[in-house]
């Protein structure tokens, strides 16, 4: 992956303002980066290539789009396990985030994955099909009671 | 919901085209028209279906770190604690959960430092005792992509 440029970062700063609804969006956003349309496309282009934009698309309110049961389940799998696990929770529909994290006193949990259903019930359903599937019997539900804080990150260029 | 709509929330997710004419490619794959495309996606903003249009970044391309953290947080303290973690720019979520560690929270930064500053400052103006940080030791699956039930 090759080093941003400040043209790069110029584009980046741009694209996170959030892309107008508008016939020619891009070239909107291209004049506010100090460029022709051109080669705005080019370097969105080249980012999403390489990774620095994992995707383009819009954020969705999940909570509105009939997915009401959002869990993030904590589960404690051997080390030598861990992989294995991994990839069967990632493999899951239901499933759109899985992490190996450190565990820490009193909390065992190693892997983390985020598992998400219409309702609550079915969300809690599906937990269960996938521990089972994992043949892991140390885990935790912890359930989202309130949201203080969702934000969209905003990635700033590094100081020099 | 219609047709159109499901269709269009799932393309716009994932894959929006990176082109002059971004919503005229959408519209010719749903075969439906530009200004329809543009009509749609706006109502569905302004239902609060769909947030902002933007790219999801990898924050290690960037050079940026990203964690998650955790605080135990007494439940007359909670909406004091929460305010207070949540007023930092860093943070981009923050979420009270069912359990004895109820407070979870992940950080954002170009700077490594500014994430230790952070965490010492929680730690010292809530007298909590220690954040417990949990940065990703491996990523298996990072997909937010939501498709719409049939209703």
């Amino acid at each position: 992956m090759s080093a941003l440029d400040t043209r790069d970062w110029s584009v980046l700063e741009a694209l996170q303002e959030g892309i107008p609804l508008l016939p020619r969006p891009y070239r909107e956003l291209a004049e506010r980066a100090g460029m022709d349309e051109g080669e705005f496309l080019a370097r969105v282009t080249r980012l999403r290539d390489e990774g620095v934009m994992r995707r383009m698309g819009f954020r969705v309110r999940h909570q509105r789009t009939g997915t009401l049961g959002n869990i993030m389940v904590v589960w404690r799998v051997p080390e030598e396990r861990v992989d294995e696990v991994g990839e069967i929770l990632a493999s899951s529909d239901a499933v759109s985030h899985c992490y190996e994290r450190p565990p820490f006193d009193g909390f065992p949990y190693n892997v983390y994955s985020m598992v998400h259903a219409p309702t609550e019930a079915e969300a809690v359903e599906t937990v269960g099909e996938l521990a089972r599937r994992c043949g892991l019997e140390d885990y935790q539900l912890l359930r989202s009671v309130r949201e203080w804080k969702k934000s969209t990150p905003v990635y700033r260029r590094p100081e020099e | 919901m219609s047709d159109l709509r499901s269709r269009l929330l799932e393309l716009v997710q994932e894959d929006f085209p990176i082109d002059p004419r971004p919503y005229l490619r959408l519209a010719e794959r749903l075969r439906t028209t530009e200004d329809e495309v543009l009509a749609e996606l706006s109502r569905m903003c302004d239902e609060g279906l769909l947030r902002d249009l933007s790219p999801v970044l990898n924050p290690r391309a960037l050079g940026s770190v990203t964690t998650l953290c955790c605080l135990r947080v007494p439940s007359e303290r909670m909406e004091e604690t929460a305010a207070l973690v949540s007023a930092y720019e860093e943070v981009t979520h923050n979420y009270e959960r069912d359990h004895e560690w109820n407070l979870w929270f992940t950080l954002v930064s170009a700077s490594r430092v500014r994430i230790d500053a952070i965490l010492r400052e929680i730690a010292l103006t809530t007298g909590l005792g220690p954040v417990r940080e949990l940065p990703a030791r491996r990523v298996f699956k990072l997909r937010a992509v939501f498709r719409m039930e049939e209703q």
